[in-house]
């Protein structure tokens, strides 16, 4: 009996656990249905996260990849979704912390925080003025920020994804809106 | 600027912020697939070699069932003997055509007759059963008459695929590979329960742009026929 057989039944519609049963069983079209259901939304959240193109398309691979791996350990205790988005978000944060520390050993002097963005300090337009405002938040201010106001995630989601409370990320979205605000009001006053 | 205007304009400027190119989904896939399951079989890219697709191609006829080994030969037997019909009256091996790449299914401006009546002959069916499909997933109960014809299909675009008309014309080749894997995802649905699936299918059907491709193919391998 394939091992999904032990999903529970509330979190994993019939059909997605048919098909991870399938991928559990070596179906390579089941995986391909499972890739392309989900494939589009988390690259679009990985790109948020990492800003390059060839680091999303890696990291949304070696998402897919680690979580076809571990599906075997998947329990239905939370959606699909949400434990491949939960994959996604820890190899993104730790594939852009390493290329990080790659290239601060490579050019010390690089201050930039955001990966593959230019810096928009010389730029005044609110759109770049915004932009560096959210490449200086802390990470998990900004992931919460980019998950609930950009992608649409709702607080609930983003606490499944990030292993937190419902109440943190509300707090953490506060706290992202409220540095934003800071930022544009020096903006406006200029 | 008051409050609302900030808030309207920061609303604006956070949709900007690191917009995603499209998700190159093919190309991703095939990593994973590489790196999950090992070496694909069913790709619907057109970078596989041709030599190593025929290699798989033989791996999946011998694990086929004897009904459908019957129905594999049947049809192997038809192409082979149009391919040596066509290369004996015409006396040259089918040639590409240089410069068309693009704008035509180059491999029938060449010597390939005897395969473009079975050709197009499937690619007709493959339409019309293509064309049924959203009627299927509003019903959400794909018949085994359906299930079984997309089998059939199936068997006879991996024989396509490793003819030398595929081999010759990128184009064609690639339409065979994206309908291999339509037709492999149609014949293994499970009959009254694939309203999920069907939907799933449709959908990449249309991202790909497959019927289109297909009624241009079908077209295009007609006048090809009729000059």
């Amino acid at each position: 009996m394939p091992r999904a057989a032990t999903l529970r039944d509330e979190s994993v519609p019939p059909d997605e656990r048919a098909l991870i049963a399938r991928v559990l069983d070596g179906d390579r079209v089941a995986g391909r249905q499972l890739y392309e259901a989900h494939a589009p939304r988390v690259h679009r959240l990985v790109y948020r996260l990492c800003g390059d193109a060839e680091l999303a398309q890696d990291f949304t691979q070696d998402a897919f990849v680690r979580a076809f791996d571990q599906l075997g350990n998947f329990r239905g205790e939370a959606a699909f979704g949400t434990w491949l988005h939960r994959i996604a978000v820890t190899v993104t944060l730790n594939g852009m912390r390493k290329v990080r520390r790659l290239r601060e050993r490579e050019t010390p002097l690089d201050d930039d925080p955001g990966l593959g963005t230019v810096s928009h300090r010389a730029d005044p337009d609110l759109r770049s003025r915004i932009a560096a405002a959210i490449d200086a938040l802390p990470e998990g201010t900004r992931l919460t920020l980019i998950m609930h106001d950009i992608e649409g995630y709702t607080h609930a989601e983003i606490a499944e994804s990030l292993g937190i409370a419902e109440g943190t990320s509300k707090s953490r979205l506060f706290d992202a809106r409220g540095r934003l605000r800071q930022a544009l009001a020096a903006f406006v006053k200029e | 600027m008051t409050d609302d205007e900030l808030d309207e304009r920061t609303r604006e400027a956070l949709r900007g912020y690191r917009v995603p190119p499209p998700p190159p989904l093919d190309e991703m896939w095939d990593a994973i697939e590489e790196r999950h399951f090992g070496s694909p079989v069913v790709a619907i890219s057109s970078r596989t070699p041709v030599a190593e697709r025929s290699d798989r191609a033989g791996r999946r006829r011998r694990l086929g069932s004897p009904t459908w080994a019957i129905v594999l030969a049947a049809v192997a037997a038809s192409l082979l003997i149009g391919v040596a019909v066509g290369r004996m009256s015409r006396g040259v091996a089918p040639q590409f055509v240089d410069g068309t790449r693009e704008g035509t299914y180059d491999y029938w401006t060449a010597n390939a007759e005897p395969y473009r009546d079975a050709t197009t002959e499937y690619l007709g069916q493959t339409a019309a059963l293509l064309t049924a499909l959203p009627a299927a997933a509003r019903d959400g109960r794909p018949d085994a008459r359906f299930v079984g014809q997309a089998s059939e299909l199936l068997s006879t675009t991996r024989l396509l695929l490793d003819s030398p008309a595929a081999a010759s014309d990128a184009r064609l080749k690639t339409l065979l590979e994206d309908l291999e894997l339509v037709l492999a995802q149609l014949s293994r649905l499970p009959e009254g329960n694939g309203g999920a699936e069907i939907h799933l299918i449709t959908e990449a059907l249309e991202r790909r742009d497959v019927v289109p491709r297909l009624r241009s193919a079908v077209v295009s391998i007609s006048s090809d026929d009729d000059n």
